[in-house]
């Protein structure tokens, strides 16, 4: 599954910078930088600095996603936050960090290339949220209850989902734009939604998030997201091969990578899939 | 608003990437289709 690669992830973002600067970065450690440099010039907010910028509900992007209704739905029941909960949030953060470099490096190196700001917020609803074209950003609303595992699968979770937008920017994942495939004939049943009818693309996303949760759970010794997903996952990689003629090439081949995981449940391909060179490249024809 | 450190150690790239202008072409027109349609959508893993 070469959309959660940390090489193949290294490859999009290095050709998205060669080409969007016209020229290809001057070395290959300079790819973090290069790509903080074009995701700033791709959205409404520059990136500031290194490493992850953690902010909240009154800085310059929480008033941004609240002003553009971006995440209008999952923003309900917004609160303000006391520093002392800030604090807390931005401790189990840190903590998130740290156990998920322990625990699966490669993703750990995923989310340290890919996510550049994450915006913490107190909603009626909890979860993470992100926007296709909003490159590197996260939106979090914490659960009362949350430990920094519970961060840590989030920013997983999301993490994902940015790198997908990535791939979908630099090769084209769908035959038809996001809008046109939410019509009711280019629906299939949702991996997370159980039994729902999502937009195409929703309902691969849903499903490509699977493997990496799932893998995290079982390595933390949980069984809840295995038993969960096990069935639905499968359910929705069958609807995605049912509308397979709406993926490009490259989309087709995530789908099929998806399907190989959800006939076998199989944790040791989530781990080839995550650091193995056999899903790093993908050979990208030259423009006709 | 506060900074939480890469580890750059773990982010290392090894290995240049290098790119066929005829790739980049490509690409460029790519990106341009992309952010040129109607392909904004909103992903998330939400709880009530």
């Amino acid at each position: 599954m070469r959309f959660l690669n940390i090489h193949h992830a290294r490859e999009t973002i290095g050709r998205l910078v060669s080409a969007v600067n016209e020229q290809p970065p001057l070395t290959a450690a300079d790819l973090p930088t290069a790509y903080r440099s074009v995701v700033s010039a791709l959205r409404p907010l520059p990136v500031e600095g290194e490493g992850i910028t953690l902010s909240f509900k009154d800085s310059e992007w929480g008033s941004y996603l609240i002003e553009n209704r971006t995440f209008e739905n999952i923003f309900e029941g917004l609160e303000n936050t006391s520093a002392d909960l800030r604090e807390r949030w931005k401790r189990d953060f840190s903590v998130a960090l740290l156990h998920t470099r322990d625990l699966v490096p490669d993703l750990g190196a995923l989310v340290d290339l890919v996510v550049t700001d994450v915006v913490m917020f107190s909603s009626t609803n909890k979860g993470g949220g992100t926007g296709s074209t909003l490159p590197g950003l996260v939106s979090m609303s914490p659960g009362d209850e949350w430990r920094p595992h519970d961060y840590a699968e989030s920013l997983v979770h999301e993490t994902v989902h940015l790198n997908v937008f990535l791939a979908d920017m630099v090769y084209r994942l769908y035959r038809r734009p996001a809008k046109e495939l939410e019509a009711d004939e280019f629906r299939v049943v949702s991996a997370v939604k159980f039994g729902q009818m999502r937009p195409l693309d929703k309902a691969f996303h849903s499903a490509v998030v699977a493997p990496p949760l799932m893998l995290m759970q079982h390595l933390r010794g949980e069984t809840e997201l295995v038993d969960k997903f096990r069935h639905s996952i499968r359910e929705c990689t069958n609807g995605l091969f049912g509308k397979l003629d709406l993926f490009t090439p490259y989309g087709q081949g995530m789908v099929r990578e998806l399907a190989a995981f959800a006939e076998t449940i199989d944790f040791d391909l989530v781990t080839r899939s995550i650091s193995g060179q056999e899903f790093a490249h993908y050979e990208l024809p030259a423009a006709a | 608003m506060s900074v939480i450190t890469n580890d750059t150690e773990n982010s290392e790239v090894t290995e240049a990437v290098t790119l066929d202008e005829s790739v980049a072409d490509a690409i460029r027109g790519n990106v341009r289709a992309f952010l040129g349609e109607d392909n904004t959508s909103m992903m998330g893993g939400w709880t009530n």
